[in-house]
């Protein structure tokens, strides 16, 4: 390959290096702005359900009775915020660290290894969800809600 | 006397969620946000157990776990782990820290119920 060509091909992966720069932020943006409103979203229910519950409780009479397995399960449900929230984070931990990569001249070469860094990620998932095994659905519910206590 | 349940969270929802669970059935739930913070709570009041995430920022569950056992007034307090953590060697963390119990979230609040009547007993 000559120099002319060599030339190009650098000025392209460099304006490649610099889409790829500025739309991870985008996305990073954009991920977390999706958490906080879903955030918000699920307190605002939470208040409401509170306030429900309360009056539930004040009323002694049937007219506002909440089953105790529907509730068990907006309960449960209520919870699977937190649950994408962690994994977002991590999704957003690994895209700045992407960007870090992506900024630095020099950096170690096995950094920058596929199979290093999706096996580097993959140490960091904690729930099923993250290795596809079981979607965040009524089988994860089913098999994981509550049931698994470990006294010691 | 109602007994008081110390909550500690990093997700306010999750927070509220517990906290509902234990108050409509009879506790009383003083609530923080990650370990630090709970041990500022451990200022001689007494609580009848806690219910603790893991990973938080500032200091995490096992490390909370960890120096509440160094307080002679909290060292025999049971400590419920809720977390999403699942893996075995994470409970071993737990265990060795002192923790009495593992949890894993989405939790049932009844399930949470029994587990923490194990250690309210009245």
């Amino acid at each position: 390959m000559d120099k002319a060509s060599q030339h190009s091909l650098a000025f392209v992966q460099g304006e490649r290096v610099d889409l790829c720069k500025a739309v991870l932020l985008e996305w990073v943006t954009q991920l977390q702005l999706t958490q906080i409103s879903a955030t918000q979203a699920v307190n605002q229910m939470l208040h409401a359900f509170s306030a429900i519950e309360m009056q539930t409780l004040e009323s002694s009479g049937a007219a506002c009775h909440i089953d105790a397995i529907q509730k068990d399960r907006m309960y449960q449900g209520f919870q699977y915020q937190d649950r994408l929230n962690q994994m977002l984070d991590l999704v957003v931990r690994d895209i700045h660290r992407l960007y870090a990569v992506l900024n630095t001249e020099d950096a170690d070469a096995t950094s920058l290894r596929a199979t290093d860094w999706l096996e580097r990620l993959q140490n960091e998932f904690v729930m099923a969800e993250q290795h596809g095994l079981a979607p965040a659905s009524n089988t994860a519910r089913d098999s994981e809600a509550g049931n698994d206590v470990t006294f010691f | 006397m109602a007994q008081t349940i110390l909550v500690i969270d990093d997700s306010a929802s999750l927070r509220q969620v517990v906290g509902m669970t234990l108050r409509n059935a009879g506790y009383e739930v003083i609530e923080a946000g990650d370990g630090r913070q709970a041990l500022d709570k451990l200022d001689g009041r007494k609580f009848a157990m806690a219910v603790c995430d893991v990973n938080m920022p500032v200091m995490n569950g096992i490390e909370f776990v960890k120096a509440a056992k160094q307080l002679p007034n909290y060292k025999f307090m049971p400590i419920l782990m809720l977390t999403t953590e699942s893996q075995e060697s994470m409970k071993e963390q737990g265990r060795a820290a002192g923790a009495k119990a593992w949890m894993v979230k989405p939790f049932s609040p009844s399930a949470l119920l029994n587990a923490v009547t194990k250690f309210c007993a009245v």
